[in-house]
């Protein structure tokens, strides 16, 4: 994730300056930084077997990876907006802004934050001799993102010392409810893996205690942690911006440090910074983003919320767990977890009490994707919680 | 007990879903080869994305990379969109406008009509491909 974050500030970086991508400009400086960058603290290793639940989250992940890239369930988002600046930023060897400014494009979200189709141009950009955009290859970067969200959950879960049979339970479900989701709406090639990745890679920071008695060290990796998460999940998408805010602000709330302010805020602070200036510069914000806070649109809120319920829609149900969300803020261990997915859940609510356009058909339309943003971590640390008492106290 | 039973249910309840929803896309899956009129439904590998990238790989070399490229499909609005979105994503390299956008007879230059020929006084046939036809437009 940092050097997604890198790639990005990087581009970002080309773009002021007016340098175009290209192999050698795009590669050298990222293997440079790999260089020069500090290692982490391995974990150890055990030799061990995978347990019931990591072999769920592996048989998931595989049914997922071997439909992404034959394109059958590439999200329509992907040909409408994130493909298409992808494949338009690799033919531009750059973000094409004049491209996006111009006023038929107000249907691909010209104001959104473009690491997606960076990641895409830059796979296009090394592909091939002469680089060449194929789809199907890009849609192996959510295959990516969601192995690193199993990999967040299982590594808070064994962070936190959850207990059997709530870890592995806790990372099938996720698991589970992520591969089919994935698979039936359609969600290879869509951003919204990204701020579901960082709210998970977050996790282990957040589930960590934080006062000041505990290790100094480990603080400051938490730090970064989160700051980084906050830096992609606001690299990733607009929705991004705001879970970006809640994850460094409420991480600081624990921790309150100037040091610690710095490392959650800085990373966070440039990419949205950047994107603000680049945004506003080309006159790329749109207005049909927000409109006017109404209380009075709840009916058609709560019409849309209980359509997207339903048995048969592509979560089978499964957003109902979403509402066990204010539960997390009960245990200590899980509160801060609990208290961003609020957060970004009252966000989304506000969202569509402020809606420009038809509000029950934006319900419909994007909750479903949206609820897949918070749905791993509200089962992560669901589990732990649940797992807490039944398993040894956090120290 | 309680913890266990609430954490079970959801276990089973994450795996039908999951089956359920692999089963739904493998039979989708079975039957790609169906032709779909609405766009909204339209997935890669589906005949109708084959015409229109066959259409759009034969008109290519005949437009300067940069043209501003007037899509018709006409057809309900919703559909219409979703053709051009499809449009816009196999044509890359162009500017690929709608009939409804602003000014579009001031900018385009080149128009490519899709499933339904049209006439216009300004769009000289330039030639027919797969599944559509290219104009040049001539400027006002």
């Amino acid at each position: 994730m940092a050097g997604a974050v890198m790639f990005h500030l990087l581009l970002t970086a080309y773009d002021f300056l007016g340098v175009r991508w290209g192999r050698v400009a795009v590669v050298l400086p990222l293997v440079v930084l790999a260089g020069l960058g500090r290692r982490t603290a391995r974990t150890p290793r055990t030799a061990r077997t995978l347990d019931w639940g990591e072999g769920a989250a592996l048989f998931a992940l595989t049914a997922f990876a071997a439909f992404a890239p034959t394109l059958w369930i590439a999200t329509s988002d992907f040909i409408f907006h994130w493909g298409l600046k992808g494949e338009r930023f690799f033919l531009a060897r750059g973000v094409d802004y004049s491209w996006l400014a111009k006023g038929w494009n107000w249907v691909i979200h010209p104001d959104y934050p473009n690491l997606l189709p960076e990641l895409f141009a830059g796979t296009a950009i090394l592909e091939g001799w002469e680089g060449r955009f194929e789809a199907s290859s890009q849609m192996l970067w959510s295959v990516l993102f969601f192995a690193l969200i199993l990999v967040s959950g299982r590594e808070a879960l064994r962070q936190t010392d959850t207990p059997r049979p709530f870890a592995p339970a806790g990372l099938a479900i996720a698991a589970f409810a992520l591969a089919g989701f994935g698979i039936v709406h359609r969600m290879a090639g869509a951003a919204d893996w990204m701020p579901a990745l960082a709210l998970a890679a977050a996790l282990p920071a957040l589930l960590r205690p934080a006062d000041r008695e505990a290790n100094r060290e480990a603080n400051r990796e938490g730090d970064w942690e989160v700051g980084i998460a906050a830096a992609f999940a606001a690299a990733s998408k607009i929705e991004g911006m705001p879970l970006a805010a809640f994850l460094a602000g409420v991480q600081f709330l624990r921790r309150r440090e100037m040091g610690a302010a710095l490392r959650l805020g800085l990373p966070m602070a440039v990419v949205a910074g950047t994107w603000a200036i680049q945004t506003f510069r080309h006159g790329l914000y749109q207005k049909f983003n927000s409109g006017t806070f109404d209380l009075g649109r709840a009916p058609e809120v709560l019409r849309g919320f209980t359509e997207v319920a339903g048995w048969k829609e592509s979560w089978h149900g499964l957003t109902l767990v979403l509402l066990a969300t204010p539960l997390l803020l009960l245990p200590r261990r899980t509160r801060a977890a609990g208290a961003v997915i609020s957060l970004q859940l009252l966000f989304y609510l506000w969202t569509y009490l402020s809606s420009a356009v038809d509000t029950e058909y934006q319900v419909v339309a994007s909750f479903p994707r949206l609820a897949m943003h918070l749905f791993p971590a509200v089962v992560v640390a669901g589990a732990v919680a649940l797992g807490e008492r039944e398993g040894p106290l956090p120290g | 007990m309680v913890r266990r039973l609430v954490l079970g249910f959801l276990l089973v309840w994450s795996a039908f879903m999951f089956l359920a929803h692999l089963q739904k896309a493998l039979a989708d899956y079975d039957r790609r080869n169906v032709f779909l009129s609405d766009p909204v439904r339209w997935r890669f590998g589906m005949p109708q994305i084959d015409v229109l990238q066959r259409c759009f790989a034969e008109a290519r070399p005949l437009i300067p990379p940069g043209s501003v490229i007037l899509f018709t499909s006409p057809g309900p609005q919703d559909a219409e969109l979703f053709r051009w979105r499809w449009a816009a994503y196999g044509l890359p390299e162009y500017d690929v406008i709608q009939p409804e956008t602003p000014r579009a007879a001031e900018m385009a230059e080149y128009l490519i009509s899709h499933r339904v020929p049209i006439r216009l006084p300004r769009a000289k046939l330039m030639k027919k491909l797969s599944g559509c036809q290219l104009f040049r437009v001539q400027p006002l």
